[in-house]
């Protein structure tokens, strides 16, 4: 059961790693394994599992970044000392989670609007994805984990559904040859899908208080191993007709055998996929606000300017899918640069500062965990906390807005 | 205390917004149909011909009658025909002749003419899949007479061809030796390197005895025959012969059964039962060699001289299975030679090979490469 009042008293942008874990299942696979498969088969044929496996390598590499940033407390440091290319750096991400969100949530919409909803209107699916997004943003990074923590069983369950009560013809055989073009040709093309690297860039803003298992490990393994079986699969089934297929996880949900006892499933998949978007982008969306909100010490500007930004694209494109067509241009190499080259810059600007001001680093430092710290925050008082727990946030010292330690 | 208080409300809030909009969009979409049962057609089975640049397009549906307290309920089925340059004009012609809405999610047959196979499989059956909700597990067949003829048909029990074929490919009813091609399967192979698939033959012959009923006379009854094969590309297609289609199957499906027969030149028939089937294939080069090792039981022996029964180690029994060895290789050699001499590589050897080679092979080589079948038969002891 979940003691809502324990959890209130962690500090702000602190979560669990268990909730660090869901957020990086529902961020991390659901544009994977959704509408990619059929958009990187268009282009890479046979191709498609191992440009995923050369993605998911690059994509190891710069959580990694994240993760030893935000493990050693890197955003409240580099807040408290005021760095400068922090900041800088902190645009360009900004910009970076602007676009995906913008792209991500016009593919969102026009799946739904041609592919499952087709009757009803499109405005319909825009308003009614938006609501729940701005929700969960402006209310932060711990509304959004807490979320992800309730429904990613779920979400594993609807999943596992699809892949274990999957019956079709398959052919592994179809993922060869591993290249089906010239080196040349498949390296700069797997680079150009860069755009669906960096889902894992808001955590870089959040601090983590650990229980006992290794949740943020678990969760990359099984979302890594998720999006290689379900490419694998995708291959097997259509081949080269994969890129006609618009959402891999819907379609596969279509071949379950207990369709035949109880009728179409894809409904099952229809609400992992709704789902996983809504945190997904919410995520993103927290992310711009905590750029904003470092950049500018408040949230406020981030919070207002960007959903009239997504309004206004969405009202005023005379084609979304001219604009979700953007990730697939060149502009994928440039997000592709951002995805890896900021958490590696960041990272640099971090140990660079550290050196600078080891007097303020260890002021700012996260102390080692208690053994178990789900046992000793049963209580609340602050000597039960943890340490972690016991250091003030520099954005509330510098007069940020948490709000989200009501 | 007011803090929790109010975190509670949060939570109950989330849950309220997030439960609403889920309802919401599961309401509003396709998966769940609210549409009336009186006020729209299920289409059962599809038939699309192709002929002077317009798509013949027959839709056979259940349509449930109205079940006011003047009329009786109950179910028919119907078929319209529609001609128009593309398929969702006809199927909206069929809409306004039907006065009903079509839905094609239990439609589990999709019946090509062979000059209909002759149009862009992609863009044939797009619109069936993306605006009238064609299931991808749906079978595809094609036929000699006219999809609209095929689907008027009377048949077997069934009374209907649709749920006929349904039962004869999907359930294995007496279907031994047949392909069964799925809608996600045809554009799996029509889309690969050999750019090839095979698909059931649906061919119609007269019924010499009418069923019998005791309430009514039966008449115009037809059999359908479902041995034979078609093999199609985005060029062309040739139907092969039901003992060509029976060894095709054996190589392209992945689990075999039904029975193999053969007649030894002695006189004697014998028949095997396949229980399970192994294929191994190896590449070298442009060469492919498969073999394929079928375990079967001895089923049936006759026209036997002596009077006792056969036993499966029986002499004659393993001289059969070495015939029927030679013979399945000898068919599936002549798969081949048909696949190059019509150009259509429904055996699937350019994929293999391209799997192997890589981006190197040109396309359209199906002539370069080598085939060398192998079929095994080892007879199992079973009760």
């Amino acid at each position: 059961m979940i003691n809502y009042g324990l959890r209130n008293n962690l500090p702000s942008n602190t979560i669990y790693n268990s909730q660090v874990g869901a957020l990086i299942f529902c961020c991390c696979l659901v544009f994977r394994i959704s509408s990619l498969p059929g958009l990187i088969s268009d282009y890479m044929h046979s191709s498609t599992l191992w440009v995923y496996l050369l993605l998911a390598a690059f994509e190891l590499v710069g959580f990694t970044f994240v993760y030893v940033f935000f493990r050693f407390g890197g955003d409240s440091f580099l807040t408290s000392v005021n760095s400068k290319a922090y900041k800088l750096i902190l645009v360009v991400l900004a910009a970076f989670m602007t676009m995906k969100v913008i792209i991500f949530y016009s593919y969102s919409s026009l799946f739904l609007a041609r592919e499952m909803f087709i009757n009803a209107t499109p405005m319909l699916f825009f308003i009614v994805l938006l609501i729940p997004i701005i929700y969960l943003g402006i209310k932060g990074v711990r509304t959004i984990a807490r979320t992800a923590e309730i429904f990613m069983i779920l979400l594993f369950i609807g999943l596992m559904i699809n892949l274990v009560f999957l019956k079709t013809e398959l052919d592994i055989g179809r993922n060869m040859p591993i290249l089906s073009m010239e080196p040349s040709a498949f390296f700069k093309g797997a680079f150009k899908y860069g755009f669906w690297l960096g889902d894992a860039m808001p955590l870089l803003f959040i601090k983590m208080q650990k229980k006992k298992l290794p949740y943020v490990g678990m969760s990359v393994f099984t979302v890594f191993a998720l999006i290689i079986v379900t490419v694998l699969l995708g291959v097997a089934m259509y081949g080269d007709s994969l890129s006609y297929v618009a959402n891999l996880t819907v379609e596969l949900a279509g071949f379950n055998q207990l369709s035949l006892e109880i009728g179409r499933m894809e409904w099952i998949a229809l609400i992992v996929v709704i789902t996983m978007a809504i945190i997904s982008l919410s995520t993103q969306f927290w992310g711009i606000t905590a750029c904003c909100e470092r950049i500018c010490k408040t949230k406020k500007p981030a919070q207002i300017i960007f959903p009239a930004l997504l309004i206004a694209v969405i009202a005023g494109s005379p084609s979304l899918q001219a604009v979700a067509d953007i990730a697939l241009t060149e502009a994928g190499y440039v997000f592709f640069a951002v995805a890896i080259g900021a958490p590696l810059s960041i990272l640099a600007v971090f140990a660079y500062n550290k050196k600078k001001f080891p007097e303020e680093y260890e002021k700012n430092k996260p102390l080692p965990e208690p053994p178990d710290t789900r046992v000793n925050t049963q209580g609340l008082n602050n000597e039960n906390k943890g340490p972690a727990a016991l250091s003030p946030s520099p954005l509330e010292e510098t007069g940020g807005t948490p709000s989200e330690a009501q | 205390m007011k803090k929790l208080h109010i975190s509670k409300r949060i939570i109950k809030t989330k849950w309220l917004a997030l439960l609403l909009v889920t309802l919401f969009l599961i309401v509003l979409g396709r998966t769940v149909n609210n549409l009336s049962l009186t006020k729209s057609a299920t289409v059962i089975g599809v038939g699309i011909d192709y002929a002077e640049n317009s798509f013949i397009v027959t839709m056979q549906s259940v349509i449930v009658q109205g079940s006011s307290s003047e009329s009786a309920s109950g179910v028919s089925y119907v078929s319209f025909t529609e001609k128009a340059p593309t398929i969702d004009a006809a199927a909206d012609k069929i809409e306004q002749k039907m006065g009903l809405t079509i839905s094609l999610s239990h439609c589990n047959i999709v019946i090509m003419s062979l000059s209909a196979l002759t149009v862009n499989h992609i863009r044939t059956f797009e619109p069936l899949i993306r605006s009238m909700g064609l299931p991808e597990q749906a079978l595809v067949v094609s036929t000699a007479v006219s999809p609209e003829e095929l689907l008027s048909l009377k048949v077997a029990t069934t009374l209907n061809v649709p749920f006929y074929l349904q039962t004869a490919l999907l359930e294995n009813t007496g279907s031994d030796g047949i392909v069964r091609t799925t809608v996600k399967d045809f554009f799996a192979k029509v889309t690969a390197r050999s750019r090839a698939a095979l698909l059931p033959f649906i061919e119609k012959m007269p019924l010499e005895d009418q069923p019998l009923s005791p309430s009514e006379e039966q008449k115009d009854f037809v059999k359908l025959k479902t041995d034979k094969t078609v093999a199609v590309n985005d060029k062309s297609n040739a139907v092969l012969d039901a003992e060509l289609s029976k060894i095709a199957a054996i190589y392209n499906s992945k689990t075999v059964f039904g029975l193999l027969s053969i007649k030894l030149e002695s006189g004697e028939i014998i028949n095997f039962r396949v229980l399970k089937k192994d294929q191994k294939k190896k590449i070298n080069g442009r060469s492919v060699e498969t073999e394929i090792k079928l375990a079967v039981q001895y089923e049936e022996a006759q026209n036997l001289a002596q009077d006792s029964l056969l036993q499966s180690n029986d002499p004659l029994v393993m001289k059969a299975a070495k015939e029927l060895e030679k013979k399945l290789t000898t068919e599936l050699m002549l798969c081949y030679e048909f696949s190059k001499e019509m150009n259509i590589d429904f055996l699937e050897l350019e994929n293999f090979v391209y799997q192997k080679v890589g981006y190197t092979l040109e396309k359209d080589c199906l002539n370069t490469i080598s085939f060398n079948p192998k079929v095994k038969i080892e007879v199992k002891e079973t009760s």
